[in-house]
């Protein structure tokens, strides 16, 4: 009978990658939304369902946390006051004045649309997207990381309607 | 008098190196940054970070600017709305600075004398700040928001008094860029 194959050395414990559903990202962001304007850092973590995405002064300091779930949304800001809703997205428009399309960002800083509705996109040629068009947003990447995941993004929506974001750091969460 | 006053009657002007760490509320290092800065009493300060990317914070004695050079983006608004979120307007500030801290000794710990300020708006976005000295010399800031993190600037390279240009603590929005007006 053949021999044994080798014992195959157990490669080292890789460090997990993020995934989709599962992954922490820290950046920059400004919005600019009808006259309101917010900038400063972002931190999103994902795992699976649940979504946690912190808004930051430029100097770091927490100013809003949205938290995303199954059950609904819910919002602490500065003073420690915690609110619910069901839409994460009118909760951050009352905490900081503007809007951020949180359920199609979530995919979007992925490089990939939502896929639960309808886009077009042009391809990067590589297997991703250059660009994306999704609930009426214009999505344009920057640049990616080598593990092909954007590192800038620009959003549009009409033309009051403003996103720049830079991620810094992807991680498993 | 506490260290932080003494600081402030010691110092008019002061330039150092900084290594900023954010801790997230589980303790997980998230941010680590660094660069240098020089401040000129009372309220104008530069605060240049270099790593892990471009960002600019001037404090010309009115308002305080913050450029990010990859957003290609000024965010500007008012000293003292500015003092309880930045670390800079805090040490650059004269005892005017009571107005909008509560400044108190807390004892000595790890071979630092250490104030704490505590931001007397609750706007501001840090629930407490504490500055560690060393034979009065500035080592330490530790920044706690009220949503866990903490962050730590450590200071290096510290030249007390030394002549620093006026130009330095004056900024004008580059061309081409957004600047984000929120005074």
């Amino acid at each position: 009978c053949a021999p044994l194959p080798p014992i195959q050395a157990a490669a080292p414990e890789a460090r997990p990658q993020p995934t989709a559903e599962a992954f922490h990202l820290e950046g920059r962001v400004s919005v600019r939304s009808a006259g309101q304007q917010f900038a400063g850092g972002i931190v999103w973590t994902r795992q699976g369902e649940r979504q946690e995405i912190l808004l930051r002064t430029p100097l770091g300091q927490g100013v809003a946390e949205v938290r995303l779930g199954p059950a609904g949304a819910s919002l602490t800001d500065g003073a420690g006051n915690v609110r619910e809703a069901a839409d994460g997205e009118a909760l951050l428009q009352e905490a900081i004045g503007v809007a951020l399309p949180l359920a199609g960002l979530g995919h979007w800083l992925r490089g990939r649309p939502d896929p639960a509705r309808p886009f077009a996109g042009v391809p990067d040629g590589q297997g991703g997207w250059a660009s994306l068009e999704q609930d009426g947003w214009r999505i344009e990447y920057g640049s990616v990381t080598e593990a092909g995941l954007p590192s800038r993004l620009t959003a549009w929506r009409g033309d009051d309607l403003e996103i720049r974001l830079v991620v810094d750091a992807w991680q498993a969460p | 008098e506490n260290r932080l006053q003494a600081f402030i009657g010691q110092t008019q002007a002061l330039s150092a190196q900084f290594s900023q760490v954010v801790y997230d509320r589980k303790g997980r290092k998230t941010q680590e940054a660094g660069g240098h800065f020089q401040l000129q009493r009372p309220d104008r300060f530069r605060w240049t970070y270099q790593t892990p990317y471009e960002q600019l914070i001037v404090g010309d004695g009115k308002q305080v600017w913050i450029y990010d050079k990859d957003l290609a983006q000024v965010s500007v608004r008012p000293f003292d709305r500015a003092v309880g979120e930045s670390p800079a307007a805090l040490l650059a500030g004269d005892n005017e600075i009571e107005k909008f801290f509560q400044l108190k000794e807390a004892g000595s710990q790890d071979g630092l004398d250490w104030v704490e300020a505590t931001p007397k708006s609750q706007e501001g976005s840090f629930e407490r700040v504490r500055i560690g000295f060393k034979g009065g010399e500035l080592q330490l800031m530790e920044l706690k928001d009220r949503f866990g993190q903490t962050t730590l600037l450590r200071f290096s390279k510290l030249q007390r008094n030394p002549a620093l240009a006026a130009e330095l603590f004056r900024f004008t929005p580059p061309r081409g860029v957004d600047v984000i007006g929120n005074d």
